[in-house]
């Protein structure tokens, strides 16, 4: 009887999970060096921008799973039925920042894959098929936001095709859809920005409201690309298109939201 | 090499100057209390929000920032760099976005973020090139089937960006960023401007003479320069330090047309990359070495 209120606090708390704020893992990729793999050319503010946005979770206190520059980001970190390796893969946390080479085609068609480069020690091979090869969220998986810095692996014509079957649980992915004509500039800004957007120190939180993942990158993911058709872009999965609309304009990192069923999607887009 | 440290501990020691030299163009308040401070942010708020404050408004300062909150709006800005942020709180908590978009022209969109540049004191002469960004949606349902059924675009909400330049030289992190709401007030707004020290843009000034001159850059395997400008580089908005660098920017294109993303380099007048402007100065977690073999 005296235990009465502790079982419906549980209740309570059961029921609005949302009430809390919760403290997302984050693991963070850079890949500046491809020269040892006769690929290129090398992308000079990809790991140290790599590193910023570690230092900066870290800052604002999120525990940190793996930070993997250059030889240690591993094409295998990518890839479903390797991608939950506590070590790197990017399945493993629930925050996954990569920057680094994509693969353009000029121009993308509806078929046309997406995919992530990168020139590591082990794990090959170095190049993943988003759309056919990456599982998010699946089997264990614990990726919730996945924040792609690669040039071209969001292209919106494919995206319908080339991201439903990634959509396994993650909530919102973000990237940027473009061409060797308008491309991402490889920043040292875009990222941090992006970080500060999305988590905001205690010290700081009173002054910069936290904001969605989606919205965050709307602001931010729109610095150092070419204009004339280089577009950032963010996706998000839900069991009914409210949902996914939802999640998309409003989810944030520290919502502590539970996984969606990935019956729908819903994207934005703002391009240069 | 000892150019290159002389280079170096000069911009260093412009960054640490900056709020000093950006208190010479600022107007110097007459009482130095917390309490004429707050009373001076009010009355900046209510100049720039076109906005009686309820009488619930709070005001707070920490670390770099100052701030205050009323009726829904979160007004704030750093204390060491002209860098301003507005955002509706109901925007951040999604209930402005079901309410749906600014409806106004470009032109009145246009026309607000003149406006809120002139109340903040903005040189009009700085004012660079002005784009409005459309935001587009969509969504896809996943059939049992595994066909995906994409429904129609729409149109979301609208960003205008201005870009800043002074004496003709672009200041390449600094902008505003203004997205209006269904009623026309300010939804989010980010303006990013901080005081440059009149050595940075001198020597600004002479790395645009050399890239004029023939300046080259430095070669980058697999790549090709496509593009060198000088300019002006500095920290993002929302951060604990301001550094800021005079620098030449060059962007590569990829041999290989494949390839995406063009890596970008800012150089000093010897070609060598100018230290990344620093956000915040935490310590680094320990340096990680991956071994293991597959």
């Amino acid at each position: 009887m005296k235990y009465r209120w502790l079982v419906g606090f549980a209740v309570f708390s059961a029921l609005c999970p949302r009430a809390q704020a919760a403290t997302p893992s984050f693991s963070t990729a850079g890949v500046t060096s491809y020269s040892p793999c006769g690929v290129g050319p090398d992308l000079p503010f990809s790991a140290p921008m790599a590193g910023s946005v570690a230092n900066w979770f870290a800052f604002v206190g999120f525990p940190n799973v793996s930070r993997w520059t250059n030889g240690d980001v591993w094409g295998s970190d990518f890839r479903d039925g390797t991608d939950l390796d506590p070590g790197g893969g990017s399945d493993a946390p629930n925050i996954y920042f990569y920057n680094g080479h994509g693969i353009c085609q000029n121009p993308p068609a509806a078929t046309s894959p997406d995919f992530i480069t990168v020139c590591g020690n082990f794990g090959k091979p170095d190049t993943t098929t988003i759309g056919t090869s990456t599982r998010w969220g699946n089997a264990g998986g614990k990726l919730q936001f996945a924040i792609i810095d690669a040039s071209c692996p969001m292209d919106l014509v494919s995206l319908g095709n080339q991201w439903f079957p990634v959509l396994q649980g993650i909530h919102v992915a973000v990237g940027h859809s473009g061409s060797s004509k308008a491309d991402t500039l490889n920043s040292n800004r875009r990222g941090t920005d992006f970080a500060a957007k999305v988590a905001v120190p205690p010290i700081l939180s009173w002054f910069l409201p936290t904001m969605s993942v989606g919205d965050a990158w709307m602001a931010a993911g729109i610095e150092d690309i070419q204009s004339g058709g280089c577009c950032a872009v963010a996706i998000a999965a839900g069991a009914t298109e409210a949902d996914a609309v939802n999640r998309r304009d409003n989810e944030k990192v520290t919502d502590g939201r539970s996984n969606p069923t990935p019956n729908w999607a819903a994207w934005k887009w703002v391009c240069r | 090499m000892k150019n290159a440290r002389w280079t170096l501990a000069l911009f260093s020691a412009m960054t640490v100057l900056t709020p000093s030299l950006a208190a010479q163009v600022t107007t110097k308040p007459a009482d130095y209390s917390d309490q004429a401070e707050m009373s001076e942010f009010h009355e900046l708020a209510t100049r720039v929000l076109r906005a009686r404050l309820d009488a619930g408004a709070k005001t707070s300062a920490d670390a770099n920032m100052i701030g205050m909150r009323s009726a829904g709006i979160l007004f704030s800005r750093r204390l060491d760099s002209r860098t301003f942020f507005i955002q509706s709180l109901k925007e951040v908590e999604g209930e402005g976005k079901t309410a749906g978009y600014f409806q106004g022209t470009d032109e009145a969109l246009s026309s607000r973020a003149h406006e809120l540049l002139e109340r903040l004191k903005i040189p009009r002469g700085e004012w660079a090139k002005e784009a409005v960004l459309q935001e587009n949606t969509q969504t896809g349902r996943r059939e049992a089937s595994g066909k995906v059924t994409l429904g129609p675009i729409s149109k979301g909400r609208r960003t205008l960006t201005l870009d800043r330049q002074i004496e003709g030289l672009p200041v390449f992190s600094s902008h505003l960023k203004l997205v209006l709401d269904r009623s026309g007030d300010v939804g989010f707004m980010e303006l990013h401007w901080p005081e440059i020290p009149p050595q940075v843009v001198t020597e600004a000034h002479r790395l645009a003479y050399k890239v004029k001159s023939g300046w080259r850059a430095p070669e980058l395997a697999r790549a090709k320069v496509e593009s060198a400008e000088a300019g002006i580089v500095h920290s993002v908005a929302p951060g604990l330090l301001m550094d800021i660098y005079p620098a030449i920017r060059v962007v590569y294109a990829p041999t290989d047309e494949n390839v995406g993303q063009k890596p970008m380099q800012y150089f000093d007048r010897s070609g060598r990359p100018v230290p990344s402007p620093r956000q915040i100065d935490a310590p680094c977690p320990d340096k990680q070495d991956r071994r293991k073999e597959k």
